[in-house]
């Protein structure tokens, strides 16, 4: 096993998702469920493959790899892919696959685009136990706003359709929401409050306005403002699809942030 | 919302606006517990965050850049505004603080509005008699096999309800909760919330912080208490690949002359001490002292009995001092060295120039040297022209001193020897950055960490569900039209018999369940299982209705809710109660 392997095997999770993503556009075409549950299986596959990437690249660093922002993409794909799995497999809303995969893919794309080398020493800031915690719920946290992005763009495909019934639409905002709330808990836990007290483990203070922080702090206020304007004024459905979309994209701009903004986050 | 229930809801407020018009403290409560105030502070905070970050995180309106940047506009009144309206520090400054304190505010009018009807449903459960008044939520079928009361109380308790149970005449009714707890989730979330940004606010406003650094042996006396930190040792330890694994300093914390503490302190263990905590948190080299220095000498072949001092008549070299070039005289050395030899200079220790009765001695040592009117100064703490000054002696007299410069080995200022030396390298003498800080407000931050992680988890995880149930013998439900609700003419008529039940004779189910999602069509097998939550389902299941079907509860779609605490007071879903 040498340095690349967990690179190889990362690979190979990035062509089964594909392979994935082309069972599902061919279950579109000529409509037969075998092809989704195929897809489902790809998702799968793909999520024990990038985990067994995962524990690879745990073993050859010698620490958790979450260290870079090649493995917190990584580790973003995984959870979408993961969820969307699990997501197919209660729902059987295959068409869904054809729509989020895609995501998935372009996850995995940035995470390879992204520099990989591993580093065996972390920097000493990055020496505790809370680099597991913190970044990993807030990568798993993101992979969720990731589904709940893909999801809206779905209910707003359908919505467009006249044929789609009204419980139809129902329905899917009712899953876009479920994939906010998977992902809101894991950030106000993870992405905030697991950062909040490592920083004051680390840094001397819990909150230093640091642009990854600031970030994560306009993240955790949107979609908080989602969740009152989704309870107290009733914003659901094409209203709540659009905020979904603009969480994400926030998302991505924090995880980016670090390339452009620098900070104490920017450790690479 | 129903028209009706609006209609209601509106008068309402109508009134209690009238109300409390004339008292300002009940209008600002009014505004300040008004959820859509809460929304527009929030929305006005992030957009504050992200001007902050943006804007001026990352373009300088203050000190040196920003004259260098905006030099040639200072006449835009845009720019001038800028420089002057836009915080240095956008998230410490007043407006920002102001707005978090908005919040706060917002968040406690806020909890004290929920609280008591928060804590009246999660710890009261629902009462039986409201079976008797079913919604739009209710499914009602009819099953020859009854339920028996004792048999439902059984289903019930092992998947965790509470249950009432209220015989009745002909049958019985049952009032079933779980997860009550939930309902406190939100109100927790606030409050938690409410306090990390009292505690935040605490810490920004009496907090402190302040940067230290200390070299190995140095003493620092703690503001605020009556103790020292000595730092015994600094250490950084590198992998053989060169990356700094960590960086250690070995302290002692003396009250007095009694020795409180002695540790290492590291990156993520820092030194907690009576509200003081000290964190490693930089190093860097020392600006102004070295471990050692090497300089080249060209050794002469022939011992020599003595040297020349060096003239001030020099070229010329520019030097700046800020952004003025100085004028200072130098001499040059020039050509390569014929014999080199490195001598390597320790701090306070004289080294022998060999062939020469001369020897030399560090006598400063500047990181970033630079000249101004006052001489020779230090520039920055980065290495940028790292210069030392040496001193010559014969015997214990010292005859001169002169700079050397590391990025310019040629040159040479001062009025020591002539003799050919050059600066060749320095080993830096390190550094530990330490941050003393107290936390004033920590305890606050630690009690919201703790309330809110506890308040989003019972939101996120949990939900309240409640099952109101109702079983009588066939018929009896016709016979007692005072179950209905009052204001519904409409639907008393359509009860007469609810669409889907088949006249065999049989016992009558009414089971409301609400706080849970209904079953997803996909999973669903028989077409009117998609509207019904997996409770209900297995219910259906256990007792099978006759016909094959249940039917919803005849909903007219103008009364349905009554926003209170009964079977009919709630949606189809029931999912809105829980936010």
């Amino acid at each position: 096993m040498n340095y690349t392997t967990d690179i190889q095997i990362f690979t190979v999770a990035f062509g089964v998702y594909i392979g994935a993503f082309a069972s599902f556009l061919i279950r579109s075409a000529v409509r037969r469920t075998v092809f989704g549950w195929i897809g489902v299986a790809g998702l799968t596959t793909g999520a024990i493959t990038q985990l067994i990437a995962f524990g690879v690249r745990w073993h050859l660093a010698g620490h958790v790899p979450l260290s870079s922002m090649h493995e917190y993409a990584s580790v973003m794909a995984w959870m979408a892919a993961l969820l969307l799995a699990l997501l197919l497999a209660r729902t059987r809303r295959f068409e869904l696959g054809s729509l989020i995969t895609p995501l998935v893919i372009a996850i995995m794309a940035m995470a390879s685009l992204l520099p990989k080398e591993i580093h065996q020493q972390l920097i000493p800031a990055l020496q505790s136990y809370w680099l597991h915690i913190h970044v990993s719920m807030a990568a798993l946290a993101e992979g969720a706003f990731a589904v709940s992005f893909g999801l809206a763009i779905y209910y707003l495909f359908k919505e467009r359709d006249p044929s789609t019934p009204p419980a139809e639409l129902a329905r899917i905002d009712v899953l876009n929401h479920s994939a906010i709330s998977v992902g809101y808990p894991l950030f106000t836990l993870g992405a905030l409050f697991a950062g909040a007290i490592w920083a004051y483990e680390a840094w001397g203070s819990f909150w230093s306005w640091d642009p990854k922080e600031v970030g994560s702090w306009i993240i955790w206020l949107f979609y908080t403002g989602y969740l009152h304007a989704r309870y107290q004024r009733g914003w659901k459905g094409h209203k709540a699809a659009i905020l979904s979309i603009i969480g994400f994209v926030m998302v991505i701009l924090c995880f980016l942030g670090n390339l452009f903004l620098g900070g104490q986050h920017a450790y690479e | 919302m129903l028209p009706k229930m609006r209609d209601q809801k509106e008068r309402a407020g109508a009134e209690t606006r009238q109300r409390t018009s004339h008292n300002p403290i009940s209008d600002l409560y009014a505004l300040l517990s008004d959820p859509r105030f809460a929304i527009i502070v929030i929305i006005t905070l992030a957009i504050a965050s992200i001007l902050g970050i943006v804007i001026v995180d990352q373009i300088p309106f203050r000190g040196e850049m920003a004259r260098l940047r905006f030099e040639d506009r200072q006449n835009d009144p845009w720019i001038w505004l800028l420089i002057h309206l836009v915080p240095m520090h956008p998230f410490r400054c007043f407006l920002f603080r102001a707005l978090l304190a908005l919040l706060s505010m917002s968040l406690l009018a806020c909890v004290i509005r929920r609280w008591r009807g928060s804590w009246r449903r999660a710890l009261m459960p629902p009462q039986p008699s409201a079976a008797a008044r079913p919604g739009p939520a209710t499914l009602v079928w009819t099953s020859r096999e009854p339920p028996g009361a004792q048999e439902m109380l059984h289903f019930f308790r092992r998947r965790l309800f509470t249950v009432r149970h209220e015989p009745q005449d002909s049958g019985f009714r049952m009032a079933a909760s779980r997860f009550g707890i939930a309902r406190l989730g939100a109100v927790l979330t606030h409050l938690g919330f409410l306090l990390l940004v009292v505690g935040g606010l605490w810490i920004a406003s009496t907090g402190f912080s302040r940067m230290v650094w200390m070299s190995p042996g140095d003493t620092f006396d703690i503001p605020g208490m009556v103790a020292r930190l000595e730092l015994l040792d600094f250490r950084i330890e590198t992998t053989p690949e060169g990356r700094i694994a960590d960086y250690i300093s070995s302290v002692r914390l003396m009250r007095d002359t009694t020795l409180v503490r002695e540790m290492d302190i590291e990156v993520n263990k820092p030194l907690r001490y009576q509200g003081h905590s000290i964190y490693q948190s930089s190093y860097r080299r020392d600006p102004r002292q070295v471990c050692s220095l090497n300089l080249v000498f060209d050794a002469p072949t022939v011992p020599i009995q003595s040297a020349q001092r060096l003239h001030r008549n020099g070229e010329g070299m520019q030097v700046k001092q800020g952004s003025q070039p100085r004028h200072m005289i130098h001499t040059e050395i020039s050509g390569p060295f014929a014999n080199p030899i490195t001598l390597r200079l320790l701090p306070g220790e004289q080294t022998a120039l060999p062939g020469t009765p001369y020897a030399i001695a560090i006598d400063t040592f500047l990181i970033d040297f630079r000249v101004g009117p006052g001489g020779a100064y230090l520039g920055s703490d980065e290495p940028q022209n790292p210069a030392a000054r040496i001193a010559f002696f014969e015997g214990d007299n010292l005859i001169g001193q002169t700079w050397y410069f590391l990025f310019h080995p040629d040159m040479r200022v001062g009025d020591g020897l002539d003799l050919p030396l050059r600066f060749a390298n320095f080993e830096p003498h390190m550094q530990t950055g330490l941050e003393l800080a107290t936390h004033p407000g920590s305890g606050w931050i630690w009690a919201g960490i703790v309330i809110m992680s506890l308040g989003t988890l019972l939101s996120f995880m949990l939900r309240h569900e409640r099952v109101w149930l109702e079983v009588r013998a066939r018929g009896a439900l016709e016979a007692e039209p005072d179950h209905l609700p009052q204001d519904s003419d409409q639907r008393r008529g359509s009860m007469e018999r609810p669409p889907g039940l088949l006249p065999e004779e049989g016992w009558e189910i009414a089971v409301t369940h609400i706080g849970a999602p209904p079953q997803d069509p996909a999973l669903a097998k028989e077409p009117w299982g998609a509207s019904i939550t997996p409770l209900a389902a297995q219910m259906l299941k256990q007792w099978s209705p006759l016909g094959g079907a249940p039917s919803r509860w005849p909903a007219s779609g103008s009364d349905a809710g009554s926003g209170t605490d009964t079977a009919a007071g709630v949606n189809a879903s029931g999912r809105a109660e829980n936010s």
